[in-house]
């Protein structure tokens, strides 16, 4: 019962919609309309979801962090402290001061 | 495992992370360092910022690095008789990472907050390395630059660079102008101070001092005028200078270093009263060379003096002074005086520190264009083991026991030297003094290090070169680090400064051996220098002196002895 109805309703409106047409400015008209804008856009994109697997993170943030940090381990000051060696008035600089920690008895 | 992040959340957190580690953190550590007192440590903390590629405030940290490294540049002071600097030591090393800090923050920081200071700086350390030519470039760099305190520093410099050059009124001119635009910078009126001192004109230079006093500075405040020249100070000193040295007599010369002059060196004097003392403190320079490295001192009464300059530190590295066998200069009319100075000589072999297995080493260092004769040296510390405290430098004589040696090498036998006086201190004051133990167990002894120096002389005993420059690293000297042998128990006792107990323990010993040789070397030695005051007794030490004579035949071991008689005569 249920199918034939369908099919028998489907047929009226075929036949009563054959001769209708839209006009090419209103099919544009509805269509602007329905189209959804920028910031809708923007917006629909912001809050959406996305999965972003743990490790893949933790390792993005690794990358940064040690993209930046690398270089700056390429320090040529010397942190050693420095010793100076006073010999007849002439001064001896001793940038690693073990060198010349000596013997003890 | 995932996060399920919305983008938005995700954006602000990359935002987020992006100002913690580009702005704040940086900010946060750029202060933490300015906190840090050792410059050194600033130094490669600040560089270790700078070398990040993705950074804020970089300039920031340049400008910082360059002060930790060279916050100022003292002086080395030669005069006559003493030498030496005060300070904080500056090295060229150091200048050198300071100017490229400088440089890259003229290049690309043009609206740093230190870019003015930054032009400042690196001019100011062109001036302590004496370097005119570079300084002039500078100059010319500034005046055409579209900020107006950098055309205002470059008509400074080029002011203080006529005064260098002895061009007092285009120097003059310079400053008059910028005073009449309304310039009121404290550094300027200095520097018309000086020019008026350099023209003797003096109560004219005390009205300058007078001006300085409601002045402030343009740039940044410094313990020092212009790179490393001192600032002057007061019309007291004026008064004080016009009552002890002005007259009409001057002092001409030129400051080189192998025949190429140094500019921007300062030129002090000192009364007798000063002889031995290296300090310019309370003085002020009588002349600044020029850009040939020429001087001619403002007009000095007849008289003595003993005349010195001060080279900036970077400066003086890897220089040896040719000093004269001058101690004091006449001045009289028109005087002149020279200071020569040449890179150092080397030693060609051994080189660095060296372990001494052996009691023998074979010296060999590079020939000195002129030189009579060469004598080695041997450094002597108040504490041998570290090489701290106090230090001697003497000569030392070869293997044959000769001191002045003709040839380029020697071989030097450290049993031999040690039968020669060594450098003889004490420590404690009067009846508790009580001497080294290098004084008796002599120059060489297991355990310590002993820098090892050599000197050319010409024929009249002026040195021609050195090994040991005024400022050198330790890496280029050589050092003998004695290893051939442990030392013995009596030695442990002499070495611990346990000077009873060492002479108990050889009577001890020749009472049972009586001809122990090393028990009746250093009673011989103990007795001859006298460990406290008081101990000393010739007749004890030649009675065992001649007693070892008679077992080993050595006439070496009477050295000592005969040293210490000619000593005490």
């Amino acid at each position: 019962m249920k199918d034939r109805f369908d099919v028998e309703l489907r047929s009226i409106m075929e036949e009563e919609s054959e001769k209708v047409y839209m006009s090419d400015e209103l099919r544009s008209r509805i269509l602007g309309r329905s189209r959804p804008d920028f910031i809708f856009r923007v917006r629909s994109l912001l809050n959406s979801y996305i999965e972003i697997p743990v490790p893949l993170a933790i390792g993005v943030v690794a990358i940064a962090i040690m993209v930046n940090l690398i270089p700056a381990l390429n320090i040529d000051v010397d942190f050693n402290s420095r010793r100076v060696i006073e010999i007849e008035n002439s001064q001896v600089v001793v940038s690693h001061a073990k060198d010349v920690i000596g013997y003890e008895d | 495992m995932k996060i399920r992040i919305k983008v938005k959340t995700l954006i602000m957190l990359v935002i987020a992370f992006a100002l913690v580690f580009g702005v704040i953190i940086p900010g946060l550590f750029l202060y933490g360092v300015g906190e840090i007192e050792d410059n050194k440590k600033a130094a490669g903390l600040y560089e270790f910022y700078v070398n990040m590629p993705i950074v804020s405030f970089r300039d920031i940290a340049l400008y910082k690095m360059a002060k930790s490294l060279v916050p100022y540049m003292d002086t080395y002071d030669i005069f006559m008789f003493g030498r030496g600097s005060s300070g904080d030591l500056i090295t060229r090393e150091d200048a050198e990472k300071a100017i490229e800090c400088y440089e890259r923050i003229l290049n690309k920081y043009k609206n740093s907050l230190y870019y003015v200071d930054a032009y400042k700086n690196l001019l100011d350390i062109y001036v302590g390395m004496g370097n005119g030519d570079k300084v002039q470039e500078l100059i010319d760099w500034g005046r055409n630059s579209s900020r107006e305190e950098i055309v205002y520093t470059s008509h400074l410099y080029t002011a203080f660079n006529h005064m260098a050059n002895r061009k007092y009124d285009e120097a003059m001119d310079i400053v008059e102008k910028c005073i009449f635009e309304g310039i009121e910078d404290r550094r300027l009126y200095e520097l018309k101070g000086i020019i008026y001192i350099f023209q003797e004109e003096y109560d004219l230079a005390e009205q300058a001092f007078e001006e300085i006093r409601d002045k402030y500075f343009i740039h940044e405040n410094s313990r020092y005028l212009f790179g490393s020249i001192r600032k002057v100070y007061n019309s007291y000193w004026i008064n004080s200078f016009i009552r002890r040295y002005a007259g009409d007599n001057t002092i001409k010369g030129r400051v080189t270093v192998n025949g190429k002059g140094i500019p921007y060196v300062q030129i002090y004097i000192h009364t007798k009263s000063q002889y031995g003392t290296y300090s310019p403190d309370n003085e002020l320079y009588i002349a600044i060379t020029d850009f040939n490295g020429g001087f001619e001192t403002i007009g000095l009464k007849e008289g003595e003096y003993e005349i010195g300059i001060g080279v900036s530190q970077p400066l003086a590295y890897d220089l040896v002074y040719r000093e004269r066998n001058e101690r004091m200069l006449q001045v009289k009319g028109d005087t002149t005086y020279n200071f020569e100075f040449t890179e150092p000589m080397e030693i060609i072999s051994p080189k660095g520190e060296f372990a001494l297995k052996d009691s023998t080493f074979h010296l060999k260092w590079e020939r000195i264009e002129g030189a009579e004769y060469y004598e080695v040296h041997a450094v002597s510390f108040d504490n041998p083991y570290d090489m701290s405290g106090s230090s001697i430098i003497y000569a030392i004589p070869d293997e044959k026991g000769e001191y002045e040696i003709p040839d380029t090498e020697a071989n030097i036998d450290i049993d031999v030297v040690n039968f020669y006086s060594s450098a003889v201190f004490y420590s404690g004051e009067d009846e508790e003094r009580i001497i080294n133990p290098g004084g008796i167990l002599g120059t060489f002894y297991p355990g310590i290090r002993v820098p090892i120096i050599v000197k050319a002389y010409d024929a009249e005993g002026n040195i021609l070169n050195s090994t040991l420059p005024l400022v050198s690293d330790y890496e280029d000297m050589t050092i003998v680090k004695v290893e051939n042998r442990e030392l013995s128990e009596g030695e442990r006792l002499i070495a611990n400064m346990e000077y009873e107990e060492a002479i108990s323990y050889y009577e001890d010993i020749l009472e049972r051996d009586d001809k122990n040789t090393e028990a009746l070397t250093y009673l011989s030695r103990l007795y001859a220098e006298g460990w406290r005051k008081g101990t000393e007794s010739l007749d004890k030490a030649r009675e065992y002196a001649e007693r070892l004579y008679s077992i080993t035949g050595d006439d070496k071991v009477l050295i000592r002895i005969n040293n210490v008689s000619e000593k005490r005569r």
